[in-house]
């Protein structure tokens, strides 16, 4: 697939999508334009809906809440306020914002199936509220809301309506695909597929979920908005769960991942919902098999089909394409020895760790200097992890302080130390699995704070700008580590080797100052293992001081200055790889034999 | 239960239960983890398995037991295991201590034990008689038969765990990383207990990071890296082997 | 006082009830790690199923709720079959297809006993007590007293049986109860068909308490689910309790707020899960991230 067809068609598909929406009110009678401009409605709704859960996976059973929020203030602010339609229209849209941001506290708190029912009691709530409350007229509902006034335009006319709904429409669509496929939606895709990791390379997890609900709760505004001003009355019946299911349905079948496929499945499912108006229960029956048809057998729904199919054919040819992993080349060695005499960059001090009764750390000191490559041994289940768990913010020290280049970091979450510039890999291997290789990269490559995302709203060119400068330093970076040619990949399908690098790829992306690295040659193979010592070598040479933990203690002597040997929770022993080697404490604890010692010790290979 | 045995009997006496693998391979998506391994465990015999994190011991296991998707040929006695379901290895005779210890954390000690037994009757004499075996041969056990298995020391789950796989009265016992974990004081218990099940005529089949544990606990040993048996030979010959000393030298 | 104990009983009654939820929840939660949102709807279907056999066909109510169970359960085992490639894997997606199962439950309700509700004649005539001057209803002892004896044999079930022990070593330990030789399919599809039997027993009582419609199950359901979290998600004690506590929330709620009690409590409930998300007895480990 070359670039230059594709350059073409995108303009091409774009101008005929405009000449099919201007055309289309010629060709449908009155209830028609009805029902079309109530689907765009839900195309928002679903929107909105797509961000929060497909996107940032956040499981948000309150949109319809936040489309009836919306609907209700704006039917308030005109008829029992006096206000005109479009200031009682923005008032709205900011409210339903502050209530999205309300509900989306529990989520900081609580993931998946907890937020889902939480979120779904708080709009039962809302529903409870408008068929009791007098202001919002109870279960009939609030009728007569103004026409919306626009330059004389008549929008009582649903086709006239039609248009203003369709540009609002496609300035929300393409607003939400910029928030999906720049730094924002790829760092909450990031948090979706693992939220440890995310935190880890710098996304700031609780302000991403916050924004998320954000997003859904602003997109059921507009939509809640429109909705008033196209029906004129509202009532408590619209916004119940039996319409909310309905939304998740739309989005389910369209594929909850893809922001056209959730505007795909509103659209085709509000337009099949019409069809079958007379045969209501029978079109429920439907969606609620297609429902359960698409989880078991096409969870990324119908956008998810196209890939899906590509990658049978693929299978079917034997991946045609063999792309082959380059060899790593060297970083610019860093100036000799800039300093020295500073602070160390890690310093640990009697640090404790209780998991319930268990003891997994017990008074654990250590000083890692500027410029080291420092191994941490120990035999399994001897608290290596958790060190550098509770260093890199993931656990909370029961005791001790950590200092981070002289600067206590004690308590200090992720993705501060990320920022502050530790970074870490996995033992398990934590990638994004969902994203690209190249995404994986970007989401650690992108150094802002979370709370630079005001700026998607007041000056979109400066994320524009970045990003393109961001993607340049992702195809440089993808190229040292010999991952060219995987950009594009998943790393999930991508031999255990690849991964490795990937992972090593990522956390060096945040340009780190300290490099934690969790059992990098766990299966990994001679060749492969030889590689991993020029790459961290070559890591350590360009500045960065590194810290891994490892059982491949031929690579342990051969990298590192100093080592650390861990048992039982506690130090046993520190120096260089030929002192601790041949420690009686050492030989005991981690050998599992003192006869061994006697034996001739290994040369070392470099 | 229907027991797929796909080849009957043709000897008059059964060659005992001999484990026998053959190009056995793992893959976890596009990953080999286990290629093309070779070995036979004898009955009574012990074998170990040594090898780095990541060499592949663990999925070895877990292939004899059909916990993961496999490749290769499986015999024990005369039965073709790659026929049977992972729940029905343990009626055809092999225990499996997980790595971890994996005991049932919310479950009394007893609980844990008596589900060991989980495809004979509770109430039966013969599940009595295991039980009380369990508890001559794991006294600590007998002392906590009340308490939940979470509460426990991470030596006691692991004398619960072999324990648990004991109480199926198997004749070959799978143990993945028994000394994981536990302070060298515990390993000893470990060790002992090991021995005594051989004494017994047990089958064993030890994956250890431990090399003295392993070393002593078998006749006989297999080296893995990478997903493949790099060298074997008795426990006592690859003990003095100094390529075994420089690779596992801190396992 | 006097209002506040006559509150306290009348929540009671419907804390039973949501108690029964709770504990079909829990058992599935707790077995499958599986939020199963079809639950309120299975209520609902043994609520008409209950009440179809106890009117129409004149069967002791007793026998029409065994019946309803019987029903229910089936359908449960339905849906554990339908969705088992997805256990142990993606939560996200089995929520949906449960969520797509209550659809097509509530759908098949409307077709069999239609659109609009009906109302179930309470099965006990007697008169209400009167017991140091409160009202208590004779109906609500019944339900107290039948919530009570499930509770009962729920946790006999699987405490002194092999198949519970079973089903919360699958729950604890797929892998480890698969090398025991627990089918672990077997034991969720009891599990499930359990649970579906709960929401039966909740739904049948539930019948001559409130309206039988296809929509009762949301409001009945969510508070269901409500309490199981506030106890502690899988765990059956607190089920129980949490269930209480919902049931007398709710009374309060109506006595002092009228229309706006769901408001209320859902308010009062998203407060505390915010306080302890592991609910009241629940394990705390809160994941930091």
């Amino acid at each position: 697939m070359s670039l230059s067809p594709r350059r073409f068609i995108r303009p091409a598909g774009l101008v005929a999508l405009v000449v099919v929406a201007w055309a289309l009110p010629y060709g449908l009678g009155g209830y028609a334009i009805h029902v079309v401009d109530i689907a765009l409605v839900f195309a928002l709704l679903a929107i909105g809906m797509g961000l929060a859960m497909g996107i940032a996976g956040q499981i948000n059973l309150a949109q319809i809440a936040f489309f009836g929020v919306a609907a209700y203030a704006t039917a308030i602010l005109t008829t029992r306020s006096g206000l005109g339609f479009w200031t009682a229209a923005v008032l709205a849209v900011l409210a339903t914002g502050l209530i999205g941001l309300l509900v989306a506290i529990p989520a900081l708190r609580m993931q998946s199936h907890y937020l889902g029912i939480v979120t779904l009691g708080l709009a039962l709530g809302f529903i409870n509220w408008t068929t009791n409350a007098e202001l919002a007229g109870g279960a009939d509902g609030i009728s007569a809301i103004p026409v919306p006034p626009l330059f004389g335009v008549d929008l009582s006319s649903e086709y006239l309506y039609y248009y203003l709904e369709v540009v609002v429409f496609a300035v929300a669509l393409a607003f939400g695909l910029f928030v999906a496929r720049t730094s924002l939606g790829r760092r909450m895709r990031a948090m979706r597929d693992d939220p440890l990791a995310a935190g880890a390379v710098g996304a700031q997890i609780p302000l991403l979920r916050m924004t998320a609900f954000l997003l859904a709760s602003v997109y059921g505004g507009v939509a809640g908005v429109l909705y008033a001003g196209l029906v004129r009355f509202v009532a408590p019946d619209t916004f119940n769960i039996a319409n909310m299911f309905l939304l998740l349905a739309m989005v389910v079948i369209g594929g909850r991942q893809s922001l056209v496929g959730c505007v795909i499945g509103a659209a085709g499912l509000s337009l099949v919902r019409e069809q079958l108006v007379d045969h209501a229960t029978y079109a429920q029956l439907g969606f609620g098999v297609v429902v359960v048809g698409m989880v078991v057998f096409a969870p990324t729904g119908l956008a998810g089909i196209p890939a899906r199919l590509r990658g049978v054919l693929e299978r079917r040819r034997g991946s045609a394409v063999r792309a082959t992993l380059r060899p790593f080349q060297p970083y610019e060695p860093a100036g000799e020895t800039e300093r020295d005499d500073g602070p160390p960059i890690l310093e640990v001090r009697e640090v404790g760790k209780r998991f319930r009764g268990l003891k997994a750390l017990d008074g654990v000191s250590l000083t890692v200097c500027h410029g080291e490559i420092r191994g941490i041994v120990g035999p399994n289940g001897s608290g290596k992890t958790t060190l550098f768990n509770v260093v890199s913010g993931f656990y909370r020290a029961s005791a001790g302080q950590i200092a981070l280049a002289g600067r206590p970091v004690s308590g200090a979450r992720p993705y501060r130390l990320s920022l502050l510039g530790l970074a870490r890999t996995f033992q398990n291997l934590r990638l994004f699995d969902d994203l690209t290789v190249k995404d994986n990269v970007l989401v650690a490559l992108d150094r802002t704070p979370t709370r630079a995302i005001w700026r998607y709203v007041l000056w979109p060119v400066a994320i524009w700008r970045r990003e393109r400068r961001l993607d340049h330093r992702a195809d440089e970076l993808l190229a040292r580590f010999g991952l060219t040619e995987f950009a594009a990949t998943r790393p999930s399908s991508l031999p255990y080797g690849i991964q490795r690098r990937i992972e090593i790829a990522r956390a060096m992306a945040g340009s780190p100052r300290l490099l934690l690295l969790d059992e990098p040659a766990a299966g990994l193979n001679g060749e492969e293992v030889r590689q991993l010592a020029e790459i961290v070598r070559s890591i350590r040479d360009s500045g960065v001081t590194v810290v891994l933990i490892e059982h491949n203690m031929g690579l342990v002597m051969s990298l590192c200055e100093r080592v650390t040997v861990l048992a039982g929770g506690s130090i046993i022993a520190e120096g260089t790889p030929a002192e601790v080697v041949g420690h009686p404490k050492v030989i005991e604890a981690y050998l599992g034999d003192s006869a061994m010692a006697d034996l001739p010790l290994p040369e070392v290979t470099q | 239960m229907n027991e797929p045995r796909t080849v009957p009997a043709e000897k008059e006496t059964p060659p005992g239960d001999t484990l026998t693998v053959e190009g056995l391979s793992v893959h976890y998506g596009g990953v080999r983890a286990v290629r093309s391994v070779d070995f036979t465990v004898a009955p009574g015999q012990a074998v170990g398995i040594i090898g780095a994190n990541g060499a592949g011991k663990t999925s070895t296991l877990k292939a004899l037991m059909g916990l993961v998707p496999r490749s290769g040929r499986i015999r024990f006695g005369d039965t073709d295991m790659t026929a049977v379901r992972a729940r029905d290895v343990v009626r055809h005779g092999i225990g499996y201590v997980p790595e971890g210890r994996h005991v049932f954390p919310g479950l009394t000690v007893e609980r844990n034990l008596l589900l060991g037994a989980y495809t004979r009757p509770w109430r039966s004499g013969r599940t009595r008689r295991a039980l009380g075996e369990a508890y001559e041969l794991f006294p600590v056990l007998g002392e906590m038969r009340g308490r939940l298995a979470g509460a426990l020391s991470g030596g006691q789950q692991q004398m619960l765990a072999v324990g648990r796989a004991l109480m199926a009265e198997p004749r070959l016992l799978l143990l993945d990383e028994p000394s994981m974990g536990l302070s060298p004081k515990l390993v000893e218990d470990i060790l002992a207990v090991l021995r005594r099940l051989r004494e017994e005529g047990l089958s064993l089949l030890l994956v250890e990071q431990n090399a003295k544990l392993t070393f002593e606990a078998t006749s006989d040993c297999l080296v893995m890296e990478n997903g493949e048996v790099v060298m074997t030979g008795t426990s006592a010959e690859l003990r003095d082997d100094v390529r075994v000393r420089r690779i596992y030298l801190g396992l | 006082m006097q209002v506040f104990l006559q509150t306290l009983i009348g929540g009671l009654s419907l804390g039973a009830v949501y108690a029964l939820v709770a504990m079909g929840f829990s058992l599935v939660y707790r077995t499958m790690g599986l939020v199963n949102f079809a639950h309120a709807d299975v209520l609902m279907i043994g609520a008409y199923t209950a009440s179809t056999f106890y009117t129409s066909t004149r069967l002791p109510f007793a026998v029409a709720m065994v019946s309803a169970i019987a029903v229910t359960g089936l359908i449960g085992l339905v849906i554990e079959r339908v969705l088992r490639p997805l256990e142990n894997k993606d939560v996200t997606l089995m929520l949906i297809g449960t969520i797509g199962f209550g659809m097509v439950l509530q759908a098949v309700a409307i077709l069999i006993w239609g659109a609009t509700g009906r109302a179930v004649p309470s099965p006990v005539k007697a008169a209400p007590l009167q017991v140091l001057g409160l009202r208590i209803r004779t109906y609500d002892l019944v339900v107290v007293a039948v919530a009570a004896v499930a509770v009962v044999l729920l946790v006999a079930f699987l405490q002194r049986t092999k198949r519970g022990a079973a089903m919360q070593a699958v729950a604890m330990d797929h892998e480890a109860a698969t090398a025991v030789g627990i089918h672990v399919g077997r034991s969720n599809a009891i599990a499930f068909a359990i649970g579906a039997g709960l929401a039966a027993l909740a739904g049948g009582l539930v019948g001559p308490m409130l309206y039988v419609s296809p929509t009762m199950g949301g409001t009945l359901g969510i508070k269901g689910f409500a309490a199981a979290m506030l106890g502690g998600c899988g765990n059956i004690p607190g089920a129980v309790v949490g269930g209480l506590a919902i049931g007398v929330l709710d009374s309060y709620a109506a006595g002092h707020f009228q229309g706006y009690s769901e408001l209320v409590v859902f308010l009062v409930f998203t407060a505390i899960i915010m306080i302890r998300p592991t609910g009241l007895f629940g394990e705390t480990t809160v994941s930091r991230a």
